[in-house]
């Protein structure tokens, strides 16, 4: 009884706590999308989407603890594949003084180039959600961190392999041939079940901000293959096991923010390097007034070339960044891609702005165009064509609970 | 009218140049005293933490509202760490802004955008830029060290019926966007009640006031209330400071990028 009356009077003590450190927020949103084309594979030039994302944070008393969670859902009016449901993080945090340790799904970032991520090999991308693969899928993990005087080790097991959510057969940035996730080859045995693991060594000394990282296990971007039979031909998702060693450096000298990102891996017995490396600058208050601008200049080189999997085999990006520093925080981001060589371009807008105090509104246009069917440089086609049909303008209305 | 017209401009340029120029050696020794007093009757607070309300009116009288919170890591013999970790708009909720701010040369800024799930380090020469879009620039709310500014005392006024010293000072940094401040300091405390802010033309651009002044710790002064207005633009930031805790012993560690990721 008295053990009953002092655990009732220990919930009320902690009742409102818990409500002050229980954090929640809730994302509604909606999305059109036009395109400049009909698509060669459905009648649509429109599609209309909504989505739903809910996310909660627990923190406990003393602070050691943080649970966090968050789901992601998307219904599509066209694309069956693109109507779906992710938990994109639900994790607990754990902090013993200079170490943690994270246990749940997650996300993780390396990196710091603008125009591709190439060092970050940690989630899948979710590329159903927009074709500029920013989006991640939630990936179960175990992180364990310590911080030391010379800097961060972060050790990850990450256990369980997440595949790559492709547009479905009726929905746009399709490929040419429909992708049988089904058929996927994985060349573990353990398949979808592998645990793979990376480290991270990460440090700061003044202006300079630089990271090692080595992941080995089953490569999050597949290789996809062609399969022809009975007049069919499919694409076959292969995933191959990958030992991929990254360094990232960032230096700040006043504007100035010169990044660079580099791999060397191996790759069913090939070994390869790629880097994406350029740098930011910010122009403050353009023509006296609050706006800043930032140039933004990168080049990307991929030693396997125009044969390889990678479409920023020599790619040059420009980019012009706005920040608008006003109460409604208004920012937009231009940027043009550019290969040198096979003459494959994207030009990219991204605005927003917000309404009131909750709703937040978001302008978006892509325009693909230069690649070649047969093209003069490689005999084949180039790796973007099936996107020359698929440029787009979107809205995204997204109210905040 | 000609006649007196021309000898009134020669006249004022004169001023101005003699006024500048000529401040004499005891006006910037006492001008530099008062500002070392003001940082050595303000140290060893070792942290603080405090709720934000920013209110930004715009100049057809329109508000919107921004909730945050402010931490900040005292460091001897060097600028202070901060940390903001904003709560709404509902959009930027959760995002987190980490500066360190050094005696000499440019700050460190680092941005978490929880979305992305990614820090962001911030090319930080922005001093002139707003915070939040609000008519406070970065350099007016970051801390206050000595060596940013060259000292000219004015003389003595009186404010709000009390002794102020009235403090002229001129930033270093030439990213700053300020040509001169015009400080006015209560004489017994020696704390900021007043500032005008002179833009890089030598115009009068925003004033601001310090409301309601409590003591902490039985010997540190804070503000309530932070009221700027910018005279050009018409606009007006008031800024509530709530339930202030000095002193707590705040861990050096959260004020890092890695406690970012965490810190919301």
């Amino acid at each position: 009884m008295f053990k009953k009356i002092t655990a009732i009077a220990l919930l009320l003590n902690s009742l409102p706590s818990l409500a002050e450190n229980f954090n929640w927020k809730l994302e509604v949103g909606t999305e059109l999308r036009h395109f400049e084309k009909k698509s060669a594979f459905n009648t649509t030039d429109t599609t209309i989407s909504a989505h739903f994302e809910p996310e909660f944070r627990y923190e406990s008393q003393q602070g050691t603890d943080i649970y966090t969670g968050r789901l992601f859902s998307r219904v599509d009016s066209e694309d069956s594949q693109r109507s779906h449901i992710d938990i994109r993080e639900l994790s607990w945090l754990h902090i013993i003084d200079n170490s943690d340790i994270r246990i749940g799904i997650s996300r993780v970032f390396w990196g710091v180039t603008e125009s591709q991520h190439l060092v970050d090999v940690i989630n899948q991308t979710d590329l159903v959600e927009n074709p500029d693969g920013e989006d991640k899928l939630g990936q179960p993990l175990i992180q364990w961190t310590h911080i030391y005087d010379w800097g961060s080790i972060d050790l990850y097991a990450l256990l369980g392999f997440r595949e790559r959510r492709f547009p479905g057969t009726e929905g746009r940035f399709r490929t040419e041939y429909p992708i049988i996730n089904d058929a996927a080859y994985f060349e573990t045995s353990n398949k979808k079940d592998n645990i793979d693991l990376a480290i991270r060594y990460s440090h700061t000394i003044s202006n300079w901000d630089f990271a090692f990282s080595h992941f080995s296990g089953t490569n999050r971007t597949p290789t996809l293959k062609k399969y022809t039979s009975d007049n069919t031909t499919e694409f076959v998702p292969h995933y191959f096991l990958l030992e991929q060693t990254g360094f990232v450096s960032q230096y700040v000298n006043k504007n100035w923010l010169w990044k660079l990102e580099l791999i060397s891996a191996v790759q069913e017995n090939n070994r390869y390097t790629a880097s994406t490396f350029g740098f930011e600058y910010t122009h403050v208050g353009l023509f006296d007034s609050q706006i800043d601008v930032g140039w933004l200049i990168e080049y990307s080189f991929d030693d396997r070339g125009t044969a390889g999997p990678s479409s920023f085999e020599h790619d040059w990006f420009s980019g012009w960044r706005f920040v608008g520093n006003d109460p409604q925080s208004t920012e937009a981001l231009i940027g043009l891609t550019w290969d040198q060589i096979t003459g494959e371009n994207t030009l990219s807008l991204e605005a927003s702005t917000r309404i009131g105090n909750n709703l937040k509104i978001t302008f978006e246009a892509r325009s693909y165009g230069g690649a070649n069917k047969a093209a003069k440089h490689s005999g084949t086609s180039d790796k973007l064509l099936y996107l020359n049909s698929e440029s787009y303008a979107q809205f995204l209305l997204a109210y905040y609970f | 009218m000609i006649f007196t017209k021309q000898p009134i401009l020669v006249l004022s340029v004169l001023c101005i140049f003699s006024g500048s120029v000529v401040a004499s050696d005891d006006q910037s020794h006492k001008g530099l005293e008062i500002a070392t007093e003001m940082e050595i009757r303000d140290s060893g607070w070792k942290d603080q933490e405090v709720n934000i309300e920013m209110t930004m009116f715009n100049s057809q009288g329109n508000k919107s509202i921004r909730y945050m919170r402010n931490k900040a890591l005292e460091v001897r013999n060097n600028g202070d760490k901060t940390l903001v970790i904003f709560d709404k708009p509902a959009d930027v909720g959760g995002t987190a802004f980490l500066s360190f701010t050094y005696k000499q040369g440019s700050d460190d800024q680092w941005l978490f955008l929880p979305a992305l799930n990614r820090v962001k380090r911030i090319a930080s020469d922005n001093k002139s830029g707003p915070f939040m879009g609000s008519d406070f620039a970065y350099e007016d709310i970051t801390s206050q060290e000595v060596e940013k500014y060259t000292y000219k005392y004015l003389g003595d006024e009186t404010l709000i019926g009390r002794k102020m010293f009235k403090l002229e000072r001129d930033p270093v940094s030439d990213t700053s966007g300020y040509s001169k401040q015009i400080v006015w300091v209560d004489a017994e405390h020696y704390i900021s009640q007043k500032i005008d802010y002179y833009d890089r033309k030598g115009s009068l651009l925003k004033t601001q006031e310090f409301i309601n002044y409590n003591l902490y710790l039985d010997k540190y002064w804070r503000a309530d209330k932070l009221v700027m207005v910018n005279h050009q633009k018409k606009t007006r930031t008031e800024i509530e400071l709530k339930g202030y805790s000095l002193g707590t012993g705040i861990p050096p560690s959260h004020f890092s990028t890695r406690a970012l990721k965490r810190l919301r």
